[in-house]
């Protein structure tokens, strides 16, 4: 015949039970304590990385990663739709921004004022001093004009061309076309224009004939939207960060 | 070995103890965990309250410059990032090239606007300056319009728009043409009918084509010149003064023709065309840069309609009674 295990004692239960609900509390009110303290660290990063001047940032490592961070999951809510995932565009005219080339500007802080105002966004703080006429449609260049341009560009990015439409078009870039007033006579872009470099190989909107053929015909008119007031400055700052640290990767 | 001093109202007979003392003993004694749950509710929910309150703070006047702006003015914050842009494009260099006098200047000058700003806020100037309501209007006209003129047009809608409008790519014609009328149904004290002046009107079309002259149509059937065209005048002038209906048949009129009767509100009219020169259209690749251009205003002006229907679906408007819009 085995002996019962004697019940405890209901005093020992009850005192049992306090301690294991003031062990609870006290875990609960550590967890509580270290996400405070956590916030608090997070919101003194935060008004760190605004209060540095922009192009000082990357000086920083603890506000590059709290940026980082930060700005992570806001470029895959607001950017990606565009600029994709992975930073390097969606080939409709949203740049690649992990390519180090910048039609207005590198740097935090150029970034960041393109973030806030936008390009063509109608602020008047915007980027957009000009856009790329419509040359073909407006009857500025015949289509001959058109094609041989994109022969000497082809020529500018040493890929396969026609020499003498090469020769002719780079007349036409030089002189009647007016591609120099904004693209320079040297082909290299003009960021105060946001008019990019035709000799990097590197096209918003595609680089095939056809498609440099398009982009003289129609002309092109970016537009990103400005983000000041649908973003905190917080925010814009710390995508900033992010999208300049990944050209730099 | 000492034993502590016992608590002054614990050891009170029940009796003399306070009532709330004497509830929470005899709970304490039917469940001890009570208390110490009790006390580490009351402190979780303190805690709890204290991190809200440090977290989300209530709002209170800022006495010192948020980091990312440069000045706050009437807690109205000047962002660093315009004070820098600002700073470069007033004084072409870079921002830390920039003399401390240098962008103090450009402080200043954005201190004063965000003042003058504000000061137009306070004096309700959108309300009653009409520049200011303009200067909104576009803007937000402008806001809207973006996105719409990311779109390049294709071709075929620029043709498209140019056959539509093709009048406004043609020449402005001209035309002297004189407009004879019978006037009918007590008008300039007239007496005679619709159909008896019709039927006079017909009888004068046939005589001057068959080539009776303006004043023996004057004087044979009564007519009145009305002289509404002055002389040679441009279409959209003789456009105003004739009106759509007597215009309408005036411009197929070439040199020396005479229309068919015209009835209108004063009477029935003959248009004699003494001088016609009519408008020259201009193909398409001949205006391809005018109609790019006026089809992107017509975008622009499409984008401002929808914009203005989709505030009035929000909006309310009150009408006063008698007045419609």
């Amino acid at each position: 015949m085995s002996n019962p295990v004697p019940e405890p004692e209901p005093e020992a239960r009850c005192r049992a039970a306090s301690i294991a609900v003031a062990g609870l509390a006290a875990l609960g009110l550590l967890a509580g304590g270290a996400f405070v303290s956590y916030r608090l660290h997070q919101a003194q990063l935060g008004a760190r990385l605004l209060a540095a001047m922009p192009d000082d940032v990357d000086k920083h490592a603890d506000l590059v990663r709290y940026a980082d961070a930060e700005a992570g999951p806001l470029f895959a809510k607001n950017c990606s739709g565009c600029h994709g995932l992975n930073l390097k565009g969606r080939g409709i005219g949203a740049p690649d921004l992990t390519d180090s080339i910048w039609l207005y500007g590198s740097g935090v802080f150029h970034i960041e004022r393109t973030i806030t105002y936008g390009v063509r966004s109608g602020q008047k703080k915007a980027n957009d001093v000009t856009e790329m006429p419509a040359f073909g449609q407006r009857g500025q260049l015949s289509d001959t004009d058109i094609k041989n341009i994109v022969q000497f560009l082809l020529q500018l990015n040493h890929r396969p061309y026609n020499d003498q439409a090469a020769f002719l078009g780079r007349q036409i870039y030089k002189t009647t076309g007016e591609c120099f007033d904004c693209h320079a006579p040297d082909a290299k872009g003009v960021i105060d224009y946001g008019a990019p470099d035709l000799t990097a190989n590197v096209w918003d909107f595609g680089g095939s004939p056809q498609d440099l053929y398009n982009s003289i015909y129609y002309g092109r008119h970016g537009i990103m939207p400005a983000w000041i007031g649908k973003l905190t400055p917080e925010q814009i700052r710390a995508l900033a960060v992010y999208v300049d640290t990944a050209s730099k990767r | 070995m000492s034993t502590p001093l016992p608590n002054a109202e614990a050891t009170k007979p029940a009796g003399l103890r306070a009532p709330w003392l004497v509830r929470w003993g005899a709970a304490a004694s039917r469940r001890p965990a009570r208390p110490v749950l009790l006390t580490v509710a009351a402190a979780v929910v303190g805690l709890g309250a204290a991190a809200i309150g440090v977290l989300h703070p209530a709002y209170r006047d800022l006495t010192a410059v948020p980091p990312g702006d440069v000045a706050l003015v009437n807690q109205e914050p000047v962002l660093m990032s315009d004070f820098i842009s600002e700073t470069e494009q007033a004084e072409s260099v870079p921002f830390a090239q920039a003399t401390p006098a240098e962008r103090a200047a450009v402080l200043r000058r954005m201190i004063d606007e965000e003042l003058m700003v504000q000061r137009g806020l306070a004096l309700d100037l959108p309300e009653q300056d009409t520049d200011v309501r303009t200067a909104l209007s576009d803007g937000v006209a402008a806001l809207v319009a973006a996105p719409v003129l990311a779109q390049q047009p294709p071709d075929n809608a620029l043709r498209a728009f140019y056959a539509a409008h093709r009048a406004n790519y043609a020449t402005q014609g001209s035309m002297a043409v004189t407009d004879l009328v019978l006037h009918i149904g007590g008008f300039e004290n007239a007496d005679q009918s619709l159909d008896q002046a019709m039927a006079d009107a017909a009888q004068a079309v046939y005589e001057l084509r068959s080539g009776a002259g303006i004043d023996f149509a004057k004087q044979h059937f009564s007519f009145a010149d009305t002289g509404r065209v002055n002389g040679e005048e441009p279409d959209f002038a003789a456009r105003l003064h004739l009106g759509p209906k007597l215009y309408a048949a005036a411009e197929k009129l070439s040199d020396g023709e005479v229309s068919e009767p015209v009835q209108d509100a004063d009477g029935v009219h003959v248009l004699v065309m003494q001088h016609r020169q009519p408008p020259v259209f201009t193909d398409y690749d001949g205006v391809r840069n005018n109609v790019y251009t006026d089809y992107v205003a017509a975008q622009k002006a499409q984008a401002k309609q929808d914009n203005l229907k989709f505030l009035r679906r929000g909006a309310q408007i009150l009408v006063a009674p008698g007045q419609t819009e």
